[in-house]
């Protein structure tokens, strides 16, 4: 529904949850099941390509105690929050993400990967 | 004033090079990626008086002694970079970083090599923060070139091809300042007239070929280009009278490595 101005009804066209969102929920029980140490963070930047308008989030584990931050993989979306990449620092990449449950399904992979297992441990060993 | 040999060896015991090159640039620390683990060139260096330094597998890094690389913890994916925090004759602390790109054929999308390069630039800072400076060196095969995005992109590596911007060694990118390193490979990328124009060369068939690809390279921080004389950072093709590339001038990797070796210097 339009408002009075000329702009669009901005409370009804983002009413939708977005990637930042999605990502942050996904990622977010990481805090407790690591007591506070380690947090799953989201950064995202737009990027007007010659491709057109595209976000990239960065999603990255942080130790706030000691100020550390180190990428873990980036989704890529469009204006839109699907269809979505999702590009590991690992090298897995996927592409045409067609939804949450798939993304969830993707990000479930990498999440438990050996590379991941082996960055979280050793955080925990040298931050912990 | 240390001088440094880094050589994507190809999983080959190439130690009669590698040996010649370190006689011949009086080599200190020696660089090498793809090195086979229990190769020939452990024994060859070790009766050059070089000691092997703890590194990452896909690594051989051997040093005589003139620099002293302490490793720094750094968990990067695939154990594709490692780290050193590194101390020379005059006492000058700096920070090493080998990367190994992720390889172009089975990852032939630059965005994993951006993410890649992010994750590794991520510990550099960590360490930049943790040991109170920024003369940092990476040096590798990245499996990228000097222009590809995720060599420059502010999301990837972040190094560009000037030492400064207004006097300054970082920029404005998402809100944030963000340093970036200097790659000097810029400089050296097609200026030889065929051989040693890069460190690669691979011919497909496609429209558009670059042939020669500068996929081994040494970015420096800015602040670290005082102890870096750029004039001493060359591709080396030929070693004493024999040449590292076949008849047509293509690296050689029938006698030597489809890689050319480069050698810098550092003063630390």
């Amino acid at each position: 529904m339009a408002g009075t101005g000329l702009w669009p009804d901005l409370r009804v066209e983002t009413r939708q949850r977005g990637m930042k969102q999605i990502l942050e929920e996904v990622g977010g029980e990481l805090m407790e099941m690591t007591n506070g140490l380690i947090q799953f963070g989201v950064d995202s930047t737009g990027d007007p390509g010659d491709q057109g308008l595209r976000f990239i989030h960065h999603c990255s584990l942080r130790v706030p105690r000691v100020g550390f931050k180190m990428l873990l993989l980036n989704v890529i979306t469009g204006p839109t929050t699907f269809p979505a990449i999702v590009v590991a620092a690992s090298g897995e990449r996927q592409e045409n993400i067609p939804d949450e449950e798939s993304l969830r399904k993707v990000l479930a992979t990498i999440f438990q990967s050996e590379a991941t297992k082996e960055t979280l441990h050793s955080l925990i060993v040298n931050f912990g | 004033m240390a001088n440094f040999l880094l050589w994507n060896v190809q999983r080959k015991p190439l130690d009669h090079w590698v040996v010649r090159l370190v006689e011949e640039h009086q080599i200190d620390v020696v660089l090498l990626v793809e090195y086979a683990g229990g190769s020939s060139i452990t024994k060859s260096l070790t009766a050059q008086r070089f000691t092997p330094v703890q590194s990452q597998e896909r690594f051989g890094v051997f040093s005589n002694g003139r620099v002293r690389l302490e490793p720094i913890r750094a968990t990067v994916a695939n154990n594709r970079a490692c780290f050193w925090r590194s101390v020379g004759g005059s006492g000058t602390e700096g920070i090493l970083v080998m990367v190994h790109g992720l390889d172009r054929r089975n990852y032939p999308k630059d965005d994993t090599r951006t993410a890649q390069f992010r994750q590794i630039t991520d510990w550099v800072r960590y360490w930049e923060g943790k040991l109170g400076h920024k003369r940092t060196v990476i040096a590798g095969d990245f499996n990228a070139n000097p222009f590809d995005p995720a060599m420059v992109s502010a999301d990837g590596l972040h190094a560009i091809g000037v030492r400064s911007l207004r006097g300054r060694s970082d920029r404005m990118f998402n809100g944030t300042r963000t340093d970036f390193f200097y790659n000097p490979m810029w400089r050296h990328y097609g200026y030889g007239t065929d051989a040693g124009t890069a460190t690669h060369y691979y011919h497909r068939s496609e429209a558009q070929e670059l042939i020669w690809h500068m996929l081994d390279q040494v970015v420096v921080r800015p602040e670290a280009l005082d102890s870096f004389p750029e004039d001493e950072l060359r591709i080396v093709a030929r070693v004493g009278e024999w040449p590292l590339t076949d008849p047509f001038g293509v690296p050689d990797q029938r006698a030597a490595s489809d890689h050319l070796p480069i050698i810098f210097a550092w003063n630390l």
